[in-house]
């Protein structure tokens, strides 16, 4: 039986009889599995999203397995949900953004940064963006004080860059009502003049400045310039048990972004075999920068940043946090 | 025959409401799309592998779902209704689990049993096994006591009680409870494959959400609906067949 | 003397057991287990106590909990004035029942969660449509239940009536409702039950507030114990709920418990 099996069934009977449901979080050995060519198999967790296709492209391209690397990649559905299935042990790694590793560790969840994965840009158009709709007079980040804006969800980098933002600009934060809003959802919303303004990553943001929406603020950028939007995440365990598959995991990745650089149209067209985009769209959509490298000032930036909003009530240990 | 018709009538009725609603751009088309642009997604779909794996996997949760409900709280139910300590002492408990919103343990499941169908199936299971359980409760305790103590007096044993007077009499009181917790189980295996996203069609609804692809939202809409149709209908045909002999059907079939 | 006294003492004691003695056990259980091995989901029942304490006891009772109520109560109410108003007229119009009742039977089948996106874009993101979120899932027990219950007034009841000379409203008021009124109250169960879920899913999407949205703010800031707390929040105000609906039933039904009590002799 199944780990996962097994907590269901305590779950279960916690739920029935209210009681003797502890021995879920069991001692958890990831046993070393090897596929059929000898590969070592690992369960990579990643949101359905644009940014995953490089990962999918260097999958099927075969760069892991040169690495002897079996990868899986399992879609998730939340960040915040792949947490869970890293720490049972259902995936080996997840992708997935820094801001909920702060809060994992915050929380006391035993989860580190094994590398880089992507980032937003520190000039020119970020890959996320506060636009507002084309009814609205906001033009400046200091307007969005006293507006409805949209996120995907609260309190998590989203909101915790887009106050900075504001305060960076004259703005009072506390003035800004937030309302959380799915990415897919937020040019309608705006579109019905229901909100504001929306905190949406492309293909998104092209498509509300299309409609007439303008564009407010880069967040990331306002306030820190690079900020990576995704980094590979493990256990602690993994990674003091395993350190042989965080180092075969690092290199692989950034074998794989070398690749996918010089492979741009297998990329896309991943875009297109698993998100269903429409070729012309997935040929223009802007993608973020790939690295492995993790910046730690960067992420100690985000930290402070969230203690001085009070998003934490104490500083993350950044360097525990950041594998070497 | 005519309210065949009128029924056709009121189907008709709707969807020329939905057309001219959509056509009026009210709500922009791109998120609002016709009735007539559904209605022929609904039908492209129909024909495509993918969409009756998607269906498969939202029936196999939910007969799963349903009938560990439904096993586990027969069973339960039976010794507790039939055991009078039992039931005193669980009642307290039992009032309190059972009104706790069956999606409140969705953050629960999800952590527990990370985006699975196991995780689905928590939140499926919760609210009918509940609903059956209270029902056979109350099957269990109409048992006419004269009838009891008749058939006590005629020296039937437990088995032969349980047989021949607890399940008749419980028999309409479940087949009630079942009745209400499949729908009730296809509403929550639907909205956990749109929450947790486990396979299925409350997750491809999301997707098309995302996509944004109005039509094919509506037209998986439009299928849950059938669905749910369906799934009553054959409940109610369930339902007669066990039932013929009570006399609430009978009456039924008579009028 | 002292026997009369102490029956009465003893029965008591005996209800207060039955009433709390399994959930006793049951937290005893869970303290014990929880308390060798440290699990990540399931805190130790005195920790939830402690979350609970700390995070409803507080700014979250008016920020969160008493604006998820209020929307609850507003879409159940609603559900039920539109289901017993709409319910009274199917029931009682044939032709309307027939061309209405396929429509109805579709749209009761259709998970309210898949109604959401649209709700949204029709009617914003605030508190209108989250309680039309409950009412689309809530009127429909009310409405069917109150179209069989007024379908199903016995006939003789009926007749005789109306060669009294009872007719239309009054005869909707003294006859009709009363005598549809157990089956309307299963319907008024239903639909409170379905609320609750109903106030938890409205408060998934397109929020900052609420019972529902706290919880799962709490899953995914991964703080368990909070996350919990709210779980049993939601327990008790199932519990109270049904309460309430108890009170209402008896008052409402009392002549029908009555009944069936002579019937059963």
């Amino acid at each position: 039986m199944s780990r996962r099996r097994r907590g269901v069934l305590a779950a279960g009977a916690a739920l029935l009889a209210l009681g003797l449901a502890a021995c879920t979080a069991d001692a958890q050995d990831p046993p070393a599995e090897t596929g059929e060519d000898g590969n070592r198999a690992v369960t990579i967790g990643a949101l359905s999203i644009s940014e995953t296709a490089p990962l999918w492209a260097a999958v099927d391209a075969g760069v892991f397995a040169e690495h002897g690397l079996d990868v899986t990649v399992q879609p998730i559905q939340g960040g915040a949900q792949a947490m869970p299935a890293l720490i049972n042990g259902e995936v080996d790694l997840t992708i997935g953004q820094p801001f909920g590793v702060l809060r994992a560790t915050e929380q006391g969840l035993p989860v580190g940064i094994i590398a880089g994965y992507a980032e937003s840009y520190a000039e020119g158009d970020d890959v996320n963006s506060v636009v507002a709709g084309a009814d609205t007079d906001i033009t400046r980040p200091a307007d969005l004080a006293g507006a409805k804006v949209a996120v995907n969800s609260l309190g998590a980098a989203g909101d915790l860059t887009i106050r900075a933002a504001v305060e960076q600009d004259g703005g009072d934060p506390d003035a800004i009502e937030f309302v959380e809003v799915a990415f897919p959802d937020a040019a309608a919303q705006l579109e019905a003049g229901n909100i504001d303004a929306a905190w949406v990553p492309e293909p998104f943001v092209s498509m509300i400045v299309g409609a007439g929406g303008t564009r407010v603020v880069d967040p990331y950028q306002a306030v820190i310039p690079g900020l990576p939007t995704l980094v590979v995440q493990a256990t602690t365990q993994t990674v003091e048990q395993d350190p042989e598959l965080v180092a075969a995991v690092r290199e692989a990745l950034a074998d794989a972004f070398t690749w996918a650089e010089e492979n741009d149209d297998a990329v896309r067209q991943t875009l297109v075999d698993n998100l269903e985009l429409p070729e012309e769209a997935a040929a223009n959509l802007p993608l973020p920068h790939f690295t492995t490298t993790v910046d730690q000032e960067v992420i100690q930036a985000l930290a402070d940043l969230a203690v001085e909003h009070e998003y934490f009530q104490e500083a993350p240990d950044v360097d525990a946090i950041l594998v070497e | 025959m005519t309210a065949r018709v009128l029924g056709l009538l009121g189907i008709l009725g709707f969807l020329v409401t939905w057309e001219v609603a959509a056509l009026s751009g009210a709500v922009s088309r791109t998120y609002l799309p016709t009735a007539s642009t559904t209605l022929l997604r609904l039908g492209r779909e129909l024909t495509t592998p993918d969409f009756w794996v998607t269906l498969g996997d939202t029936v196999i949760t939910w007969s799963a779902g349903l009938g560990i409900a439904v096993v586990a709280a027969i069973a339960l139910g039976t010794v507790v209704g039939l055991v009078p300590f039992l039931q005193k002492a669980t009642h307290s408990s039992v009032e309190f689990l059972r009104p706790i919103p069956s999606v409140a343990i969705i953050p629960l499941a999800v952590l527990v049993a990370g985006l699975s169908r196991e995780a689905a199936l928590m939140v499926v299971v919760y609210a009918p096994f509940w609903q059956v359980f209270v029902q056979v409760l109350h099957g269990v305790a109409d048992v006419d006591p004269v009838a009891q103590d008749t058939a006590r007096s005629y020296g039937l044993g437990r088995l032969d009680r349980l047989r021949h007077l607890v399940l008749p009499t419980a028999l309409p009181y479940v087949i009630t409870g079942f009745r209400l917790a499949a729908s009730v189980a296809l509403v929550l295996t639907i909205t956990a494959e749109l929450v947790i996203g486990n396979p299925g069609l409350g997750r491809q609804i999301e997707l098309y959400r995302s996509a944004p692809d109005a039509p094919g939202l509506y037209a998986l809409v439009l299928v849950t609906g059938g669905l749910g149709i369906v799934v009553n209908l054959a409940t109610r045909m369930v339902e007669r067949r066990l039932l013929r002999w009570h006399p609430s059907v009978r009456r039924e079939e008579a009028l | 003397m002292r026997r009369i006294r102490l029956r009465p003492v003893l029965g008591a004691l005996r209800t207060l057991g039955y009433a709390a003695g399994l959930p006793a056990l049951a937290l005893l259980a869970w303290a014990l287990a929880t308390d060798r091995s440290a699990s990540l989901y399931f805190p130790p029942p005195a920790t939830i106590a402690d979350a609970f304490v700390e995070t409803w006891f507080g700014p979250a009772f008016t920020e969160d909990v008493l604006p998820s109520l209020g929307r609850f109560a507003a879409g159940v109410l609603l559900s039920m004035v539109i289901g017993i108003v709409a319910g009274t007229a199917i029931g009682t119009t044939r032709w309307l029942r027939d061309l209405l009742e396929p429509m109805l039977e579709f749209f009761r089948a259709v998970p309210p969660v898949v109604l959401v996106p649209v709700l949204m874009l029709m009617l914003g993101v605030g508190d209108t449509m989250r309680i039309a979120v409950i009412v689309s899932g809530c009127v429909w027990p009310v409405l069917l239940n109150t179209v069989e219950g007024v379908r199903g007034v016995d006939t003789v009841l009926t007749e005789t009536s109306r060669s009294y000379r009872v007719r239309g409203g009054l005869s909707l008021r003294y006859v009709v409702l009363p005598a549809a009124s157990p089956q309307i109250m299963a319907g008024i169960r239903l639909c409170l039950s379905i609320g609750l879920i109903l106030m938890v899913i409205s408060e998934m999407f397109a929020s900052s507030s609420g019972l529902g949205y706290r919880i799962v703010y709490f899953q995914r800031s991964f703080m368990i114990a909070q996350m919990w707390s709210g779980i049993v929040l939601l327990g008790l105000v199932g519990v109270a709920v049904a309460g309430l609906y108890g009170i209402a039933e008896r008052r409402v039904l009392h002549w029908y418990h009555g009944m069936r009590e002579v019937a059963r002799g």
